[in-house]
């Protein structure tokens, strides 16, 4: 008797999974490419708003690799590189960076650079900043992060890539100064990074997978 | 809340709530007058639009819930809160903020947990968290000192600053407080917390032209008008000693360790106990006997507990100051302290 | 035969009668107690960490809503099916892996379609699972009742959760940015984006309303409304 209702009980609960698992399975294999492809329209969206959708014409995902650089990209952190190219030319780049000179814990950025080495655009992919206060560096909050553009970098005035308050050039926003600072040295960063590694970079062999 | 045993608030009493209320009150002057003289009268239009608004919205409550008015507004009580709250803002800040939260204080946190002796946490506190996390850029606008600043602000210019964030001349706060050189001013603690962030060494900071320019003497002499008003009330026995002396003993005894193990990253101990709230809060805020620990072992460990909190954030925290947030912390552990802590259960002599 | 038959039918029709109109007061009550008088955000407290963490907008509440609308019919209503067939010692882990899977049906379908407000939601979609009101239902209605009913309470008590995550993401959303509806399109598309309302527009926005402390708050004010107007109504 209670053999047979366990076995019972057994086969109702396999034939439950097996049910439940079938309806997950279709589910995900349905919605897999679209999902695929709306990540990819996600990343193309950040990557478009720094570099003009027309102004290149390769395949941007397929020319993703991996960088490190624990000075000046972050520390323990991989970040990935798109290349823009236009007729093989190379015409822009997007490389990730992180700092942690914010107020609390680590910001991700995503930076625009010209082929010749000036700012295409700044965006901040994530942060937990003070709200009211850091969260300025958002482009639905105030149009800070846009002051970078067009800004690039020299040896010999590398001082004016502080905010204002410590000398530079950049103005920070009401309220705050750390948040603002720690974008700004983490942009400088990248610029270094991407002048000593200019050469390398529009060559570099594509390696983050499938499609990213 | 049946299960705390010792109902506050606990005095002996041989005065009225409402004396003790004026007697607390008369012993903030010193501090009041000292932050005024430095920080500028609208210091005082602050307090007397907090009077206002908060003698106002408990008579409305009252009304609501059909309870005596006169005889409640009498106590103090609310007078109180709303002078914490008026002082522990910027001066300069906008009217609208000391009214969002004297309001928050009167109605939220006092009245609707059943008003005086009932509250859970330290309106007054609870009121200046709510604005610290709601306006963040007008709750840390400190102004430098008077006699520091470019420009000389009269009682108008104050007066109408507060009421339409601008002087009579056109200049906002935010204008106000970048000194021609482009410093911005701070307080002392937002200077050490902004600039150990730079990178530089708490050595480096306490000599630096900014540091001095952040008005830290006159934080200080503020600091020690609170400690005198405090000393008075202690003399006077309003205020128990248990919470005070434990309080500043753990700020001295934790910002020490600090201190000893990192010196370039934190502040000295004689640094943490006067600036910031840290006599404020002492003597004028952790001892709100209604919020606070009850029992004698109880209230030990509630200001040793506050202390601790209070170092912790501002060496390691995101905020400068943490008096506040470790005060509304501290509410929270009353009730587990003061059952732990009664007499009865472990047969102490206390 | 047939004079037998008459009153035999008569009475057949009468009581089809009678069970209308119990069927109607069956479903009224059932309206009654998911909409308002059981409601499971303000009255059963169910459901209180999505209901509290993704108010910040109308949008994330709609979203959330929507999910949970869904999911809570769609178990009702499968429980309800299977009730006779399952036996009683394995009905929860049953109920489980059928409402985990709908929950994770959602999810990819979210994350899909609705690619922005899915991770904006964040890890609340999947949350979905451990809503004790989805398991509650199941277990307290759905698998004793018919699947009618089960699925009308599902909708119900959905509802009732919807107005909640309405109000508060309504009221956090105005008191925060001074908007409604601010992000729509990312869950109906494109077209909808005429239904964002700027209210009034300022610099310094009353951030607490965004933040976890200001949804306790004015979720606990809509409780004591809550609670005045069934006072004032038992007054009456």
């Amino acid at each position: 008797m209670i053999l047979s209702a366990i076995s019972r009980n057994g086969f109702l609960l396999a034939a439950f999974a097996i049910i439940c698992t079938a309806a997950v399975a279709t589910v995900n294999q349905l919605t897999k490419p679209v999902i695929a492809k709306q990540e990819q329209m996600a990343l193309l969206k950040t990557i478009n708003q720094l570099i003009p959708k027309d102004s290149y014409d390769n395949d941007i995902f397929a020319s993703c690799f991996i960088i490190n650089d624990d000075t000046l990209l972050g520390k323990d952190r991989s970040q990935q590189v798109f290349v823009a190219k236009k007729a093989g030319k190379p015409v822009a780049l997007m490389l990730e960076t992180s700092t942690f000179k914010g107020y609390a814990g680590e910001i991700k950025l995503a930076v625009g650079i010209f082929a010749d080495g000036k700012v295409a655009g700044v965006r901040v992919i994530r942060h937990s900043e003070t709200p009211g206060l850091g969260d300025k560096i958002q482009t639905n909050k105030s149009d800070w992060i846009y002051s970078f553009n067009n800004k690039h970098y020299q040896k010999d005035q590398s001082a004016r890539w502080e905010v204002k308050k410590n000398g530079g050039d950049i103005d920070a926003f009401t309220g705050a100064t750390i948040t603002p600072r720690a974008i700004t040295l983490a942009v400088k960063d990248t610029l270094i990074y991407f002048n000593k590694n200019s050469d390398t970079l529009f060559n570099h062999p594509a390696n983050c997978g499938e499609f990213e | 809340m049946a299960f705390i045993n010792a109902s506050s608030p606990h005095q002996r009493t041989r005065r009225s709530s409402s004396q003790i209320m004026v007697l607390v009150m008369l012993c903030l002057i010193p501090g009041i007058a000292l932050q005024s003289y430095f920080f500028g009268i609208s210091n005082l239009l602050q307090i007397l639009l907090a009077g206002i608004v908060a003698l106002s919205a408990e008579a409305f409550i009252l009304k609501l819930r059909k309870r005596p008015i006169i005889n409640t507004l009498k106590d103090g009580s609310a007078l109180l809160t709303a002078i914490l709250i008026a002082i522990s803002i910027p001066p300069l800040a906008p009217w609208w903020i000391v009214v969002i939260g004297t309001l928050f204080a009167i109605i939220f946190v006092k009245q609707l947990y059943g008003g005086l002796g009932q509250n859970l946490f330290n309106p007054a506190m609870a009121a200046y968290v709510l604005l610290l996390i709601s306006f963040p850029v007008q709750m840390t606008a400190w102004l430098p000192m008077l006699s520091l600043q470019p420009f000389e602000l009269s009682f108008l210019d104050q007066l109408n600053t507060l009421l339409t964030g601008q002087t009579l001349d056109g200049y906002s706060v935010a204008q106000l407080s970048v000194k021609i050189d482009g410093l911005t001013m701070a307080t002392p603690l937002d200077t050490l917390k902004n600039s150990l962030k730079s990178g530089f060494t708490s050595t480096e900071i306490f000599d630096s032209a900014s540091f001095k320019a952040a008005s830290a003497q006159a934080i200080l002499w503020v600091n020690l008008g609170f400690l005198f008003g405090g000393a008075i009330l202690l003399a006077k026995r309003v205020i128990h000693w248990m919470i005070p002396i434990s309080f500043l003993l753990g700020i001295t005894i934790f910002s020490f360790i600090a201190f000893a193990y990192q010196p370039d990253l934190n502040g000295s101990p004689l640094f943490h106990l006067l600036s910031g709230a840290t006599m404020l809060g002492a003597f004028f805020i952790l001892t709100d006997p209604v919020s606070a620990a009850t029992t004698v072992k109880g209230r030990l460990l509630y200001g040793f507990l506050i202390a601790f909190i209070v170092v912790l954030i501002r060496n390691v925290g995101g905020y400068p100051d943490a008096i506040a947030f470790a005060v509304l912390l501290g509410n929270m552990c009353v009730p587990l302290i003061d059952y732990y802590t009664q007499p009865k259960v472990y047969g102490g002599k206390a | 035969m047939t004079q037998q038959a008459t009153p035999e039918n008569e009475k057949t029709v009468e009581s089809k009668v009678e069970t209308n109109a119990e069927k109607n007061a069956i479903y009224k009550e059932l309206a009654w107690q998911g909409l308002w008088k059981n409601n499971p955000g303000i009255v059963q407290l169910l459901g209180l960490c999505p209901l509290l963490a993704v108010t910040n907008t109308v949008t994330n509440a709609l979203g959330l809503a929507i999910a949970t609308l869904f999911v809570l019919v769609a178990s009702n209503t499968l429980v309800s099916m299977i009730r006779h067939h399952v036996p009683k010692a394995i009905r929860i882990p049953i109920f489980v892996m059928i409402i985990a899977s709908l929950v994770t049906c959602v999810q990819l379908l979210m994350n899909a379609f609705t690619y922005e407000l899915y991770l904006s939601l964040g890890i609340f979609i999947p949350l979905i699972v451990t809503n004790c009101i989805i398991i509650g239902r199941a277990e307290a209605f759905a698998s004793k009742n018919g699947v009618k009913h089960a699925a009308f309470d599902g909708l119900m008590m959905g509802l009732g959760f919807s107005a909640v995550l309405l109000l508060l993401g309504a009221t956090r959303e105005v008191l925060a940015q001074g908007t409604l509806f601010d992000g729509i399109e990312t869950l109906l598309g494109d077209w909808s984006s005429f239904l964002t309302i700027t209210l009034y527009h300022t610099e310094t926005s009353f951030l607490l309303a965004a933040l976890p402390p200001g949804a306790f708050i004015i979720m606990g004010l809509i409780i004591a409304l809550k609670n005045a107007i069934d006072a004032r109504g038992e007054n009456e």
